[in-house]
């Protein structure tokens, strides 16, 4: 409740709150200002035509160029970035040369509909495709301007930078929730118990655990609640201090409270980390992030302040998404 | 409402008939063991007293003049011969396994696991003439190390096989958690998914076990056999030991009475041993998983 209030006094959030809850009413079919009113199939098949996608490319290059110039006027700078990125599975075109800046103490949503290859491009940003053995990933995945694709560089030292949060918890099922946080730590042979017993305090007051399971960090982590295992696993992430922190449907499996709590965690930590979530939930996209990303079919077809993106968008398949027309 | 074409009188007269043909063949699949344990136990009941567990066989000529005969000199030897096998077996079987399961993305995994089926299905006898070759010619002698290497190689196909299927049963996005939190995908493996699959790792080399400890053939010419108890423990690895497989087979073809009643009581205490294997393997399984 607390998160939609928060949302209610803001002016502009509290429309395209509205608009959000609107469009999953169904009751709605906004004015398309396209002038494209067939239906929810004819407007993408239009879109998808050869010369559609061409322009779409060519206006990726000057979009990314814009927002940079937007961005450093605002003294944003980027943290990551995906330059030509493409990804498929075998013969599966999953993510479509995407080029993409990140910005640091942001929170970032990639929204669109299932198998636009959101999962995909999150996965990609730690290298978690590397026990995939059919993905093939070609293009550049920069972080601080070095390139995380690099045969030099250890994917343990990046996923060390860039943590990760599943869309299911995934709590280690032999260990105590004590041991499921400092896990990062203690099992690269760090034994300073001093140390885990602070990070551990640290990580699980951060991830809003702390006061509920103070008095039994010693029982398993499979013991808690579905709410508080994904909590745990955030915790779990946080305690190695990455620098960026990936999120896959974070919410996905819990309950309207347990949401809530995790969104409102989201904002809480965008101060110290920058954050990319995927998420299908519109409302979350737009209580929590600062920039929006729009993908369809392994594309990216929209990116922008997230206000901008859900009261303006400027691509019709974006428009039709949000209005919940597809999805 | 379609009628079918046969009444119901029918086709539960069917059903019923399916049914007893299951039935039937259920008792024919266990038929065989039953009367097994059945028939082995009543021809070696008699054979079986204090005397078996204490005494070695020696000369036919001791059973024949009614001194106290008995195969501890086999069991004992079974026990060496079959934890030294298990000894070699866990750590390259539990490597493969690992292999088959952790790294399906190398290159060795498809031929490795060609290598571990044909393996799996190689005639045991075959293992033994390996052993052999290995170990019983560059020693000079027949020995229980030579048995142990021999069993081995039974073991390790079926504890590559049950690992890689204990470590599959644990879900994917526990590996991938693991490296998200920077762990080396060796870390990941040994503390987060080997101990969640510890159960089914066990009954894994349980299983192995039991199998290894009923096979003659790769014994017959590695750990050879030997009617007496060595002098020293140290004997049952470098030297000739018995085995109760093999043991068996000896008192079987031999031409004295005694020793055939004795054949039988070997016969029982197998196969208790090797039950008892399943069962507590069985009991394994049954518990919680994760």
């Amino acid at each position: 409740m607390e998160v939609m209030t928060k949302i209610q006094s803001h002016p502009t959030k509290n429309n395209l709150f509205n608009k959000v809850r609107k469009a999953f009413s169904n009751e709605n079919n906004p004015p398309n200002s396209h002038g494209n009113n067939n239906g929810p199939q004819k407007p993408m098949a239009d879109n998808n035509g050869p010369g559609r996608i061409k322009t779409g490319m060519q206006s990726a290059g000057n979009r990314e160029k814009n927002m940079e110039k937007a961005a450093k006027k605002e003294g944003k700078e980027v943290r990551m970035e995906t330059k030509n990125l493409n990804i498929r599975y075998g013969t599966t075109v999953a993510v479509d040369n995407v080029s993409l800046p990140i910005y640091n103490h942001m929170v970032t949503a990639l929204i669109g509909p299932s198998g636009c290859g959101k999962t995909t491009f999150l996965r990609a940003l730690n290298r978690m495709h590397d026990l995939t053995r059919d993905a093939v990933i070609s293009g550049e995945v920069l972080l601080d301007g070095k390139n995380i694709y690099d045969p030099r560089v250890n994917p343990v030292t990046i996923r060390r930078k860039i943590g990760m949060v599943f869309q299911k918890p995934t709590p280690f099922p032999t260990m105590s929730i004590y041991d499921n946080v400092v896990a990062g730590l203690k099992l690269v042979g760090i034994k300073n118990r001093k140390l885990l017993d602070e990070v551990c305090e640290k990580a699980l007051k951060q991830a809003a655990l702390f006061e509920e399971v103070k008095d039994r960090l010693k029982s398993p982590g499979g013991s808690l609640s579905g709410g508080q295992q994904q909590r745990l696993s955030i915790a779990r992430a946080l305690a190695i201090e990455p620098e960026v922190i990936l999120m896959d449907e974070p919410t996905s499996s819990l309950d309207p409270k347990s949401t809530a709590k995790i969104e409102d965690l989201i904002v809480e930590l965008r101060k110290n980390y920058s954050i990319i979530i995927v998420t299908h939930n519109l409302a979350q996209a737009t209580r929590v992030s600062d920039y929006s990303i729009f993908m369809y079919l392994g594309q990216l077809i929209e990116y922008g302040k997230t206000h901008k993106l859900f009261n303006n968008p400027k691509d019709t398949r974006t428009e039709n998404y949000i209005s919940g027309k597809f999805g | 409402m379609i009628k079918p074409v046969k009444s119901l009188k029918q086709r539960n007269l069917r059903d019923r008939v399916m049914e007893s043909l299951l039935v039937f063949s259920t008792i024919l699949v266990m038929a065989p063991l039953l009367i097994i344990i059945g028939y082995v136990v009543v021809q070696g009941a008699s054979a079986i007293n204090a005397d078996f567990f204490i005494h070695e066989l020696g000369s036919p000529a001791r059973a024949m003049q009614g001194r106290p005969t008995g195969l501890v000199h086999s069991i004992l030897g079974t026990a060496v011969v079959d934890f030294l096998a298990l000894i070699i077996a866990i750590p390259v079987g539990l490597g493969a396994g690992v292999m088959l399961s952790e790294y399906p993305d190398h290159k060795l995994n498809p031929m490795l696991r060609i290598i571990n089926d044909t393996l799996n299905g190689m005639p045991a006898i075959l293992k033994g003439l390996l052993a052999f070759a290995l170990i019983v010619k560059p020693m000079g002698t027949f020995s229980g190390l030579a048995g142990g290497v021999a069993l081995a190689f039974v073991m390790i196909p079926i504890i590559a096989r049950s690992t890689e299927s204990a470590l599959m049963s644990i879900p994917w996005t526990i590996r991938e958690a693991g490296l998200a939190i920077g762990l080396p995908r060796w870390r990941v493996v040994l503390s987060t998914v080997m101990p969640a699959a510890k159960t089914g790792l066990v009954t894994g080399f349980l299983i192995a076990f039991a199998r290894a400890a009923g096979e003659a053939a790769p014994l017959l010419f590695t750990s050879f056999g030997n009617n007496y108890l060595p002098n020293h423990w140290t004997g049952m690895i470098m030297g000739p030991v018995d085995t109760l497989p093999q043991r068996l087979y000896s008192l079987a073809i031999s031409p004295y009475k005694e020793w055939h009643a004795m054949g039988w009581a070997a016969g029982i205490v197998l196969l208790a041993f090797v039950i008892t294997l399943f069962i507590t393997a069985r009991m394994l399984t049954k518990e919680k998983k994760y």
